[in-house]
């Protein structure tokens, strides 16, 4: 973490990819590694908290956020525009580290935001798993090596699994397993990782404040013992943070 | 030339008149990896500790509100005995003046807690006013604040601090600290304030904590415009002590580091965003509610 502190940097663009979803690209050289995210501010009182988001890519002059609008402070984010300047903390968090072979990654929803740039890190082989409750968005982004699978529980065109993703993957043949998304779906997904001994790393959420591991605000109980989401997470081994069924 | 901006509590000489309030700055270590905590504090108050190792809460332990933030921690530290072994000296490193802080269950406690801290630190603050703990109250009387302060001063010999609730006979709680042999009483912990869930129709924290008003959900509120107490300075001029008056920076609400350069300055040098004084935050969110 030394030489962390808040950044200055600008946007290059902001997109709505669907409504309410967005890819906000702002210039500036960063460094991060899969899995791991930044705080973003784009005021200065209000809201009273930064909002972190995981890295959904990053270039040599530019880093990408994809993030659904959920609050006042998402809002805010949304509505800036080229030119605008916001601060980031970052990078933040472990990150994600590649098993050796085929290995799967498997997001719900505004969940796929770190797959994306996961994908370019890791390389092949993998396959990609990502679930919708309604309209698909955002696949043209993922690289062509990556085998990408879609589910929506709106159904949809021939190829796209009608349900939930949780329902559509199946672990095996996978050295690893990576997710990010709702509870439920994470739950759901170490199950069947549970059953076939294939280890489960899951990106977690929570509420965060100060972002450094130094409030506990974001800290959860696993089997290990209290954690950090913001420092000892956001990943987790699905094992240490869930109990079998 | 260097301006002098130290300052002296009754015992203790600050190099800098600021200092983070227990609990919001964990141990130091993490923000050290920010900025150079020796030429940023004037010392280290670090997250309160208690006998035994605590967990603290579970899940949700924040809330966001429109000017601050609700918490719901619960006292989450390894236990004295892990910080004396493997932290405190870690902590000496930064060269800076260390205030313990800890918070004991009973008298008895007050007082092993107060033997037992290292007698390196500079200080020791007792958290008399923690609203996070299943069963125990935020608010206790003089009384009770007499004898856990009287048990501390007993087993402490150097600079001890009495951290107050801001509910309840206040003033009452800030002389018996002094009456007890406290040389400096802090002002305050933070307040309690609710959250609702109006989807589940229940409040946002399930944990149970101090003086509810229905079993078990209030929660303390940190936040930039919560005002200082009623008439405090006023009242503060009965207790004995200059420095009583002065509060302490980390937590007092209306305090500005004008005279350190401007907040604004003294937030950059923190490598924080300039956050404006004053009511920005309201107009902030006025701004936003136009746009």
């Amino acid at each position: 973490m030394a030489g962390l502190a808040f950044r200055q940097a600008s946007v290059l663009e902001q997109r709505e990819v669907r409504p309410g979803v967005f890819v906000l690209r702002v210039g500036g050289e960063f460094r991060a590694k899969p899995g791991q995210f930044f705080i973003l501010r784009a005021w200065e009182l209000y809201p009273f908290l930064g909002r972190p988001m995981s890295v959904f890519d990053l270039s040599q002059d530019s880093l990408s956020f994809a993030y659904a609008v959920r609050g006042e402070g998402t809002r805010a984010i949304s509505r800036l525009r080229p030119g605008d300047k916001l601060w980031l903390l970052g990078p933040l968090g472990n990150g994600w580290t590649r098993a050796e072979g085929r290995v799967a990654l498997v997001g719900g929803g505004i969940g796929l935001a770190p797959l994306l740039f996961t994908a370019k890190v890791f390389g092949p082989p993998l396959d990609i798993f990502l679930g919708f409750r309604e309209e698909p968005f955002l696949l043209e982004e993922f690289p062509p090596f990556a085998r990408v699978h879609v589910a929506s529980e709106r159904g949809g065109p021939p190829g796209v699994f009608p349900g939930l993703v949780s329902e559509m993957f199946e672990p095996h043949g996978h050295a690893a397993v990576y997710a990010c998304g709702p509870q439920a779906m994470l739950e759901a997904l170490y199950q069947k990782c549970r059953r076939v001994g294939v280890p489960l790393y899951v990106s977690l959420e929570e509420r965060l404040a100060c972002g450094i591991g130094a409030c506990l605000g974001c800290t959860i109980f696993t089997k290990k013992g209290p954690a950090r989401l913001c420092r000892e997470g956001p990943v987790f081994l699905a094992d240490e943070v869930f109990h079998g069924a | 030339m260097e301006p002098d901006l130290s300052v002296s509590l009754r015992k203790l000489r600050l190099p800098l008149p600021v200092m983070p309030a227990a609990g919001t700055f964990g141990f130091g270590e993490e923000y050290a990896a920010l900025y150079e905590l020796s030429s940023s504090l004037g010392a280290l108050v670090t997250k309160t500790l208690t006998l035994r190792p605590r967990l603290g809460n579970p899940q949700p332990r924040l809330w966001e509100t429109p000017c601050g933030l609700l918490n719901s921690i619960g006292l989450e530290n390894p236990g004295l005995s892990a910080f004396v072994e493997e932290i405190f000296p870690r902590l000496l490193q930064f060269r800076l003046p260390i205030v313990v802080s800890v918070y004991g269950e009973n008298v008895e406690e007050y007082g092993e807690l107060a033997r037992r801290v290292p007698r390196e630190a500079a200080g020791l603050e007792l958290n008399l006013s923690c609203p996070n703990v299943p069963g125990k109250p935020p608010v206790l009387s003089a009384e009770e604040i007499f004898s856990r302060v009287a048990a501390a001063r007993e087993a402490w010999p150097g600079e001890l601090w009495a951290k107050i609730s801001p509910e309840g006979e206040w003033l009452s709680a800030a002389q018996a600290a002094e009456e007890a042999g406290a040389d400096v009483v802090v002002a305050t912990n933070t307040f309690r304030g609710m959250a609702l869930d109006l989807e589940r129709r229940a409040p946002v924290f399930s944990q149970p904590c101090g003086r509810p008003l229905r079993p078990g959900h209030q929660t303390p509120l940190s936040s930039h415009r919560v005002r200082a107490l009623p008439g405090s300075a006023h009242s503060c001029n009965r207790l004995r002590w200059d420095q009583k008056r002065q509060g302490c920076p980390g937590v007092h609400p209306r305090w500005r580091p004008r005279r350190a350069g401007g907040n604004r300055q003294f937030l950059r040098s923190l490598g924080h965003p300039p956050h404006p004084p004053g009511n920005a935050g309201l107009a902030e969110k006025r701004r936003l509610k136009r746009a």
